[in-house]
């Protein structure tokens, strides 16, 4: 079930493959591009999006268990249709911000705990000016949970890096569609940097 | 040599109108196309075929014309059929992809009792 995505794009890819050879085998060479065109409109134009969000097995799932192949196909097929890098860009931009709401989000319930509701700076700055506070005890507690957003900041970005230039084959693109997610102010320079 | 001068087709392009006209012709050609289709549909549903017989067949159709400007039969008659095949055989199996992507999804989602089943079964 977890793989039901990984599996479908399998096929398709292993669609276009089969066409291309049978084009070269036994038909015209003339009737690739036409086979070609048929596969994108039915098989991957009108199902991008439902594909790239389905739960439990779209890229949310592929990026959480460091699918890289699953993700480098996905890249593959999607980039052959008009649509398919936006869609593929738009997505990533939606988890990657959904990944650092959710860290800041357990950043702010930990440190509501520990000693109630700060000023609005931004998660980055509070996490600085924190580590100077130095009462003992709510000090050592705000502290680490400093220490832990900048640590998960910095494994999402891992992740993230990671996944770009070992599947989506360090695209310019999608890299301007991460950065602008990253440097958005919620994260603070962290991220890019 | 001198069917140029006296204005009539050469010997090969006559033979080709001529086995066009007689052999290739309905109904025989109809069941040809529908014969190099139905092989591609059992290929394409994960069986071995003879290619090298379709092959021949294709090549037929490729090489012969109505005359030296129209298209071949195969432009004309044959790929406009195998593209109307592909295509419906496509869209079907997009929507095969996509159900057999959501059929768990959906499964679990409208029975609680088979979650149940499922989770407690491993």
């Amino acid at each position: 079930m977890r793989g039901a995505v990984a599996g479908n794009m399998r096929q398709i890819e292993a669609r276009f493959e089969a066409e291309e050879a049978r084009a070269a085998h036994y038909l015209s060479s003339h009737t690739a591009a036409p086979l070609r065109q048929i596969l994108q409109d039915q098989l991957l134009t009108p199902h991008l999006l439902t594909v790239i969000s389905m739960p439990n097995s779209g890229l949310d799932v592929m990026i959480d268990l460091d699918k890289i192949d699953d993700l480098a196909r996905l890249y593959r097929l999607f980039t052959t249709v008009p649509l398919g890098l936006p869609t593929l860009r738009k997505a990533l931009k939606d988890t990657l911000d959904a990944r650092g709401k959710a860290i800041n989000t357990a950043g702010l319930a930990g440190d509501a705990d520990a000693d109630g509701p700060d000023d609005d700076a931004g998660p980055a700055a509070k996490a600085r000016g924190k580590g100077k506070v130095l009462a003992p005890g709510a000090g050592a507690q705000t502290l680490r949970l400093a220490l832990k957003w900048v640590e998960d900041v910095l494994a999402l970005k891992d992740k993230f890096d990671g996944v770009w230039r070992q599947s989506f084959q360090s695209d310019r693109d999608i890299e301007s569609g991460l950065n602008e997610v990253s440097d958005s102010a919620r994260f603070g320079v962290l991220v890019v940097r | 040599m001198y069917t140029k001068v006296a204005g009539v087709p050469e010997i090969w392009d006559c033979g080709m109108s001529l086995f066009l006209k007689h052999i290739i012709r309905p109904p025989i050609q109809d069941h040809l196309v529908s014969a190099i289709l139905r092989e591609i549909q059992v290929e394409r549903d994960g069986y071995v075929i003879h290619r090298s017989d379709v092959k021949g067949c294709v090549d037929v159709f490729l090489a012969l014309s109505e005359d030296a400007d129209s298209p071949s039969v195969y432009k004309r008659d044959l790929e406009p059929a195998l593209l109307r095949e592909s295509e419906a055989f496509y869209k079907a199996e997009g929507e095969r992809l996509l159900e057999t992507c959501d059929a768990p999804e959906y499964l679990l989602r409208v029975s609680p009792a088979l979650l149940y089943a499922w989770r407690g079964g491993r």
